[in-house]
């Protein structure tokens, strides 16, 4: 049937049909196996852009929670609640304090005796010219001096794994121990010796061997540390009910002292340039994979002088160019393991986002790429056709 | 249905010359016409004007063939560069109602007719500028369409090869499509049918001259004739 155009022109509707999704696909292999250097090229530069960038993004996320590790190991979440007499005899519950340990959200809770009757002076047999202290401690005491440490409740004294390694002393290995009190009496016994990091809080600044104290009695100093999602303004409110004893005036302060210089983890997490990455990664790749076909676009309107409709021409590129961004992105992602584990010299914990990060870049890539070849695809016909006569 | 002109006029510019004016013609189904005529005599617009691509600034075109139906040969080979001569010419013949194995043997005819069997698996682009020349008359004929409208198709060609690509045209107008061919070469023009004559924006020739041939020793023979009946259905 023909129809009439307002031009004056009378025109028939084509006779022939669409392009079937075996030709296109036949096409597709085609026009990548045309030009195989420009198909591996593209995948080389979308490997290592997404990889790259991903790559830069795992980085910075490891560096923020890095940060966040060691601001947590130094103390972030430990409360210290202190109060003394005048001569330093503790005046907190040990029980009270200990019994912290049992408190919802809160991680560990450690009591540090204090005062002339609590002070011994020691040293080791195995030592000798070192001079240290004995210091006895209530509650969960381990992970507090060593963050990185399980609860511990051996017997015997604790002694920071440097010293230890300086003087001599292995983990399990019996010492003679020599203390003496305020009264200068001296007492020999055989202690066992356990070996923790106390560097962390900086507890091995002083050459102080740590031992588990009685409960009953009491506590100059007594650390609380929180878990990360249990710590608030209110911890504090509730350490201080927990000491309060009625008569005794507790001060409560943060362990680590703030650095105002610092910029939080949370918002440096938050702030990292790096979680646009994905975006930069997908428009870059985008680029390069429409770039060549704009010059190239007199293909889209050759497909469609031979009677190809708009739809399976733009998909013979669109399904091109989703091959090439799929097999860049996957080897992106696996060199950005690589790599990482190299020099990490551990698998990344967040192997998942990181697959997130190339797959949100190969999405971005492939929606562009797919709406530039419909664009091109519906380009004018006639206007290709006027240039080459 | 022929494709039918009256009282075509076209100007590019709307206050500048006609470039067409007062083009009466008809062309009947199956025949095969050269437009012929000095440089600026509308030729090639006159060609876009019968396929479509131009719109007549006055009069009327009837031109029943779908532009998805016309294929067109341009003076440049336009080819899928990297592809072969076999793939070139295939993706012709993709969409039409034809089983597999007919497309298939299409395309290899259409290889033969150009002459091009030697060269079937190369890339086009390692092709010399006639190779290419008959491999875009070879896709431009191979889904049988109803018209090819072509400019300058045999301008870079040498004249053996002008032979064998007018040949192919012909076999296709034997089939029964239309023809239309924009030329300065009068070997060419005199191997069509009929001969239409542009000058000044409008028509000042249109002679029948029964189409020359060419027999078994590759030499040309027939006569002209001038004919008063040409166009008419």
């Amino acid at each position: 049937m023909a129809r009439r155009n307002g031009s004056g022109t009378s025109r028939r509707t084509t006779t022939q049909s669409q392009w079937p999704l075996g030709a296109v696909w036949r096409q597709v292999r085609r026009t990548l196996l045309g030009q195989p250097g420009m198909a591996l090229l593209l995948v080389l530069v979308t490997a290592l852009v997404g990889g790259g960038l991903g790559l830069a993004e795992a980085n910075m996320r490891q560096s923020a929670f890095d940060y966040q590790s060691r601001l947590t190991a130094s103390g972030q979440y430990v409360l210290k609640a202190s109060a003394r007499t005048e001569t330093g005899e503790g005046l907190l519950s040990a029980a009270a304090c200990a019994g912290l340990n049992w408190v919802p959200g809160v991680k560990t809770a450690t009591g540090f005796a204090s005062g002339e009757t609590t002070y011994l002076s020691a040293t080791i047999a195995k030592a000798p010219g070192e001079y240290m202290s004995v210091q006895h401690v209530v509650g969960d005491f381990a992970p507090m001096l060593d963050p990185s440490s399980a609860s511990r409740f051996d017997d015997g004294v604790y002694i920071d794994a440097a010293l230890a390694g300086r003087i001599g002393i292995a983990e399990g290995m019996r010492i003679g121990l020599t203390t003496s009190g305020a009264g200068g009496e001296a007492s020999t016994r055989t202690v066992t010796a356990h070996l923790l990091d106390m560097s962390a809080r900086k507890f091995n600044e002083s050459q102080v061997l740590y031992a588990a104290g009685p409960t009953t009695g009491t506590v100059g100093e007594c650390l609380v540390e929180f878990e990360p999602g249990a710590y608030s303004d209110d911890s504090r409110k509730m350490v201080a009910a927990a000491l309060d004893d009625g008569r005794t005036i507790v001060s409560i302060t943060p362990f680590l002292a703030e650095d105002t210089n610092a910029v939080p983890p949370l918002e440096q997490y938050r702030g990292r340039i790096s979680r646009w990455f994905w975006l930069a990664s997908g428009l870059v790749c985008f680029l390069a994979l429409f770039m060549p076909l704009v010059f190239r676009r007199h293909e889209f309107a050759l497909y469609r002088s031979v009677g190809a409709g708009a739809n399976p021409t733009a998909l013979i590129h669109a399904i091109s160019g989703a091959l090439i961004l799929l097999v860049g992105h996957v080897a992106g992602f696996l060199w950005m393991i690589l790599i990482f584990a190299w020099t990490h010299r551990s698998l990344p914990d967040m192997i998942g986002t990181l697959a997130m990060t190339a797959g949100a870049s190969f999405c971005v890539a492939l929606f562009l790429t797919t709406i530039g070849c419909m664009a091109l695809a519906r380009g004018n016909m006639a206007s290709f056709i006027q240039k080459r006569l | 249905m022929p494709v039918t002109l009256e009282s075509v006029r076209f100007r590019y510019d709307p206050h500048g010359p006609d470039i067409l004016s007062g083009v009466d013609l008809t062309i009947p189904d199956g025949q095969m016409i050269a437009l012929v005529g000095p440089s600026g005599s509308g030729k090639t617009t006159l060609l876009q004007l019968i396929g479509g691509i131009l719109k007549p600034t006055a009069g009327t075109i009837r031109n029943t063939t779908a532009p998805g139906d016309m294929r067109w040969v341009f003076q440049t080979p336009t080819l899928l560069a990297r592809q072969s001569v076999r793939h070139n010419i295939d993706i012709a013949v993709v969409s039409c109602p034809w089983s597999r194995s007919e497309r298939a043997d299409r395309v290899e005819e259409m290889i033969r007719d150009v002459r091009l069997e030697d060269f079937a698996d190369m890339p086009v682009n390692r092709l010399s500028g006639g190779q290419q020349q008959r491999v875009q008359i070879a896709r431009a004929l191979a889904s049988k369409p109803p018209l090819v409208l072509a400019d300058e198709p045999t301008g870079q060609l040498d004249h053996t090869t002008t032979g064998v690509v007018m040949d192919a045209i012909r076999a296709a107008r034997d089939r029964g499509t239309t023809v239309v061919i924009v030329t300065h070469d009068m070997y060419v023009a005199g191997l069509c049918e009929r001969v239409v004559t542009l000058e000044d924006g409008g028509v000042s020739g249109d002679r029948m001259t029964g189409g020359m041939t060419r027999d078994v020793t590759g030499n040309m023979a027939g006569e002209q004739t001038d004919g008063a009946d040409h166009g008419q259905a």
